[in-house]
């Protein structure tokens, strides 16, 4: 993959509302967020911060898995339209094409979970949450969010370039979306077997709700490295099956 | 003419697996929605509105307007693609025919996701072996929640037209659906369109006692509304191929 190609797909996406479809999610996430907060007492607020990354995972789960399948349709979906694979791959390989697409994802969605990082960051010194901003932890959530995102992005480019019909890869998002919040009631075996569902399990904040005492407290989690390698698995499935459908792909 | 239009309608949709959607996806609330019913049958006590509650919590807010705006992007999407928007503006018929035929498919497709979830739920509780009998209000929250479908699906037709490509409309729909969850909490849901759909179901709540009059005027205002601006739009712009 070389450095035009990206500088290409960036130059394809041009006027194609990009970062709309951004701002819209980072939109959802906020009107979510004040919502939310809308409603915590001054009790629940001393754990503000975690609260807010507690409950911006589980936002993410409904929110990002249609998201991200918009995003990669939209960046897969000009292709289909002008027919141009066919005058691409007379000049670059098909793989690197593929590539060059999810490298463009990757960056997208940095830029859009950086921003996200920063606008929380301020939402809650604004709101007044105790402590300092746990920036660690903020970066750690980003990485999260980015990391599960691009398996999701991953999945989501793969039947957007397959299918000339953007419905499946939508389809696809939508029944994430689905799983991904449903998921966050399962047993977490059962969740690594949900894609969408790494949302809630790499979540940092867990939460304990005593049932006698009606007291939630929260507290940090660090997600386990199995899950992580699982996390890696699943992308690795969906960039090799995605890549290869592509590259064999008749044009 | 109009009867033409919608066999034309019907005759684009053949071939397309874009509404097995419409059956295989409430098979996910279903199972999921009985599996968490049985896990917390010592906190979920009332039953067959308990189940019914579990299954249409999350799907009537966050799956089922997305999946209309799928469809409703679909639709559209025959017209946005290759030279179709000259055919379709300058054929001898009416435009409110034209566009009659789409939501009439639309509303079809929201009362087919209404019989599978209701058919699903029947299952579902039967196979979870509940007693007692099936609740009667079970066709009222299916015909209000289609009904509350309508009203999704004039909205989701619109922004489908409007916007030319097939992803951001969808993304939309989820944006409603979330919206809804939040506005409905606020207890507006009667003030906006994506609500109707889950207080038609009575999703948070069976037992809870729907407003008709509210939810009909509201469903009535927005479907007529939407209806409205979509036939201005078609007779003032004019379509230019991309």
């Amino acid at each position: 993959m070389n450095i035009k190609l990206l500088g290409l797909e960036f130059y394809k996406c041009r006027r194609r509302n990009i970062t709309v479809l951004c701002a819209a999610v980072l939109a959802v996430e906020l009107l979510w967020m004040g919502f939310t907060l809308s409603r915590q007492g001054t009790d629940d607020l001393r754990q503000g911060w975690m609260m807010m990354l507690y409950n911006l995972a589980m936002v993410d789960a409904i929110v990002l898995p249609l998201s991200v399948a918009a995003l990669a349709s939209r960046n897969c979906e000009l292709e289909h339209k002008g027919s141009t694979p066919k005058l691409l791959e007379t000049m670059v390989s098909p793989s690197s094409l593929y590539t060059a697409k999810l490298c463009w994802g990757a960056l997208t969605l940095a830029v859009l979970f950086i921003v996200r990082s920063v606008i929380f960051a301020a939402m809650g010194a604004a709101a007044g949450f105790p402590g300092e901003v746990p920036l660690a932890q903020f970066c750690i959530f980003a990485l999260i969010s980015w990391a599960v995102s691009m398996m999701v992005y991953t999945l989501g480019q793969g039947l957007s370039l397959r299918f000339a019909n953007q419905a499946p890869a939508l389809i696809c998002g939508i029944s994430g979306s689905f799983l991904g919040i449903l998921s966050m009631l399962f047993p977490p075996a059962l969740t690594r077997f949900v894609p969408w569902g790494y949302y809630g399990l790499l979540a940092l904040v867990g939460m304990d709700w005593n049932e006698t005492t009606r007291i939630t407290r929260f507290y940090w989690q660090w997600p386990s490295p199995a899950d992580l390698a699982l996390l890696a698995v699943w992308a690795a499935v969906f960039g090799t099956v995605g890549r290869m459908l592509f590259v064999k792909k008749e044009v | 003419m109009l009867f033409r239009c919608l066999k034309a309608e019907v005759q684009k949709c053949r071939r397309s697996p874009v509404w097995l959607a419409f059956f295989v996806l409430p098979v996910f609330p279903a199972v999921l929605g009985t599996g968490n019913y049985l896990a917390n049958r010592e906190v979920l006590k009332d039953g067959w509105y308990s189940l019914w509650s579990q299954h249409t919590l999350f799907s009537s807010t966050f799956f089922l307007p997305a999946l209309l705006g799928v469809f409703c992007a679909w639709l559209w999407r025959l017209e946005h693609t290759d030279h179709n928007w000259n055919s379709f503006l300058t054929a001898p018929v009416p435009v409110r025919d034209l566009y009659a035929a789409k939501l009439i498919l639309a509303g079809a497709m929201s009362v087919l996701s209404q019989v599978c979830i209701g058919a699903f739920f029947l299952l579902s509780g039967t196979a979870a072996g509940l007693s007692g009998p099936v609740p009667p209000e079970l066709l009222h929250w299916l015909f209000f929640g289609a009904l509350g479908g309508v009203s999704v699906c004039a909205v989701q037709l619109f922004l489908s037209m409007v916007i030319r490509v097939f992803a951001p409309p969808v993304a939309l729909g989820l944006a409603g659906g979330v919206f809804g969850l939040l506005i409905t909490a606020q207890g507006l849901g009667y003030g906006f369109p994506y609500s109707l759909l889950c207080l038609g179901m009575r999703a948070n709540n069976p037992q809870m006692e729907l407003s008709l009059v509210p939810f009909l005027v509201s469903g009535f205002v927005y479907t007529a509304g939407f209806i409205l601006a979509a036939l201005h739009y078609l007779r003032r712009h004019d379509i230019a191929v991309e």
